[in-house]
């Protein structure tokens, strides 16, 4: 015969079984994980022009080298969203830096990541920034009020010669075909009529 | 042998062979239009699928805002300015040897010319709101001067090709059978605007054709030369180049007569018109080829050594990327493939068969696109801001669009010699006397 457990006991064991299996489950994951990383960043502006970003990586106080930092500008063309500006790698400092020479004047708001790790957000205020896209050439005025009509004039003539080119084939042969046309009908009524009188 | 064209047997075999597409094709010809056919329907699909989702289907994002579609137009519209430019300059220089091939140059500059014209509403985003060029157009678009240059050249282009077809269509409306239908009739009847081929026709046609063919050439060139300046007067770089307008004009003859080349070859294959079509007149073509390919290598050159030698901040990333970064395989896979070995094919003595011929036309056409590619990307692609390049995918929908349009061009020449001669008939007999020796040498 199977030897009696008194149910009690049984559940207490098992309860007690699980939550021992539960704790050991839920403190794993502390004790073997690492400290959790931390990435600093700043812009600082530069007296020769453009900004220096300097971005740190820790991870428990250590400072982590060779790591690829990216950073990022946020922007709000084509909706809100954030654009890459380029990556550096962390030096033996833990720190990764690299030149950003802003396009536009204005505030800007960029961001370090690595990984899924995102520092805080960093906003700078940028003037006399260098546009990417030269700014447009001086104007012309003399040759620009006159280089639209002239243009305009141009391509009414084209459109006129290539009008007359092809009107004056297709007029000219046409009524060329109706002359010949005329002429073999009076022809052949001159001949019927000869022939008639003979 | 090239048929003496003057004597009755030899002219009823001209017109036998001239006839032939519209009116025995043979039996691949339904087959193989009813592919085509295939092909360009799919690709309708695919470019509806783009108008519905936008074009991020066809690979375009912000950081790559020219690709594909860019370079097509440019490469279509160039081949047009090749095969039209081949016939007119022929035309006007008295090239007897040119008859056989001026109707084949013709159609090739049309039917190219519609389908690239084509790509400058394929690339826009919103295709539906093209009307507003023509009801709000603002001068300083690049966009409004191509519209104003292809409709322009693509008017030119129809009249070039109808003026010299008068006789033939004249020629083909006395040949239609007794069962044709009263429509069919009536169309050659309009078309060939009575002609009888009197000297006063003649004359009026002469001068009309003469005065299209002048005409034509500084059109192709200028209208080429907008293409070129809708990327060189951007502030850009490697766009923003002066010599960007005639760089594009060769390289859209270069381009041109090797379509021309290819075009020729399938046709005299398929219609078997070894006997008017020779070998000479591939040679001929392809000497034209390699001194345009000369020519383009040398405005590349030239590019290149001004660009990277000077290297200013916007340009030296442009040069690096082309000739030692990512670019370079097909930048240098150009340079050998689509200029040196077309070159090479075109003028040694080992390689002067049909077969060669065309193949180096085949590299210089494909050369070409890859090259329309090389000047479109890397500068779409380049950062203003920051310094993390653009990347083009091509996708399905930019590669079936783009195959689409390259079959559409088979297509429509097949389809448009159902409708008139393939070979130009009363220049030919014009052209080539009885005494005249013959044109080409043996068929290889």
């Amino acid at each position: 015969m199977p030897r009696h457990v008194p149910p009690i006991r049984s559940i207490v064991g098992g309860t007690a079984v699980a939550v021992m299996l539960l704790g050991l489950a839920l403190a794993s994951p502390v004790v073997a994980s690492d400290p959790p990383a931390e990435l600093t960043f700043i812009a600082e502006r530069r007296a020769e022009g453009g900004w220096m970003l300097r971005a740190t990586l820790t991870q428990g106080g250590a400072v982590q080298s060779q790591q690829t930092v990216e950073f990022l500008q946020a922007v709000d063309f084509f909706g809100p969203r954030w654009i890459p500006l380029g990556n550096a790698t962390t030096d033996t400092s833990g720190v990764a830096s690299r030149l950003y020479s802003p396009t536009s004047n204005g505030v800007q708001r960029l961001v370090a990541r690595h990984a899924a790790l995102q520092s805080a957000p960093v906003e700078i205020t940028v003037v006399g920034a260098v546009p990417a896209i030269p700014r447009e050439p001086a104007d012309l005025p003399i040759v620009r009020a006159w280089a639209l009509p002239i243009g305009a004039a141009v391509l009414v003539g084209v459109w006129l010669m290539l009008a007359a080119i092809l009107l004056s084939a297709v007029i000219g042969i046409s009524r060329s075909a109706r002359r010949k046309a005329r002429d073999n009908r009076l022809g052949d009524t001159i001949g019927q009529s000869i022939s008639e009188q003979a | 042998m090239v048929a003496n064209a003057r004597t009755p047997s030899s002219r009823d075999a001209l017109h036998d062979a001239a006839f032939r597409p519209m009116e025995a094709p043979g039996r691949w010809f339904w087959p193989v239009a009813l592919g085509l056919a295939g092909i360009v329907a799919v690709a309708f699909g695919a470019y509806v699928y783009q108008v519905i989702e936008g074009l991020w289907v066809a690979g375009y994002n912000d950081k790559a805002f020219y690709g594909i579609y860019e370079a097509n137009l440019v490469a279509f519209i160039g081949v047009s300015y090749g095969g039209a430019l081949v016939s007119a300059v022929l035309r006007l220089t008295n090239a007897r040897w040119r008859a056989p091939i001026t109707r084949m140059a013709e159609a090739v500059a049309l039917v190219s010319l519609v389908v690239g014209g084509a790509f400058a509403i394929i690339h826009l985003g919103r295709p539906e709101r093209i009307w507003r060029l023509i009801v709000d157009p603002q001068a300083s678009s690049p966009i409004v001067w191509d519209l104003i240059a292809i409709s322009t050249y693509l008017l030119a282009t129809a009249i070039f090709l109808y003026l010299p077809l008068i006789p033939d269509l004249a020629t083909t409306r006395d040949r239609l059978p007794a069962r044709a239908p009263r429509l069919v009739r009536a169309f050659y009847r309009l078309v060939a605007l009575g002609w009888t081929g009197t000297p006063e026709q003649r004359r009026l046609l002469n001068r009309s054709v003469g005065a299209i063919a002048i005409l034509i050439i500084p059109l192709a060139v200028s209208v080429h030369s907008v293409l070129a300046w809708a990327f060189s007067m951007t502030s850009r770089a490697g766009w923003h180049s002066s010599i960007f307008g005639p760089y594009f004009v060769v390289g859209a003859l270069y381009s041109g007569v090797a379509l021309v080349v290819i075009v020729v070859a399938a046709f005299r294959r398929a219609y078997r018109l070894e006997r008017y079509i020779s070998l000479d007149h591939f040679v001929s073509l392809a000497r034209i080829m390699a001194v345009l390919a000369a020519v383009y290598l040398y405005f590349t050159f030239s590019e290149m050594l001004t660009a990277g030698y000077v290297r200013t901040r916007e340009e030296a990333p442009i040069v690096a990327v082309m000739l030692e970064g990512a670019y370079a395989p097909a930048f240098w896979g150009f340079v050998v493939l689509g200029i040196f070995v077309p070159i090479m094919l075109s003028v040694l003595s080992a390689t002067r068969s049909v077969r060669y011929l065309v193949l180096a036309a085949a590299l210089a056409v494909v050369g070409m696109w890859l090259k329309r590619m090389l000047i479109t990307l890397p500068t779409a692609t380049a950062p203003l801001i920051g310094d993390v390049w653009g990347t083009v995918q091509l996708t399905w929908v930019a590669i079936v669009i783009t195959v689409g349009a390259t079959a559409a061009i088979p297509l429509g020449l097949m389809l448009i010699f159902r409708f008139m001669p393939i070979l130009a008939v009363d220049e030919m007999t014009e052209l080539l006397p009885g005494s005249a020796p013959a044109v080409g040498g043996e068929a290889r």
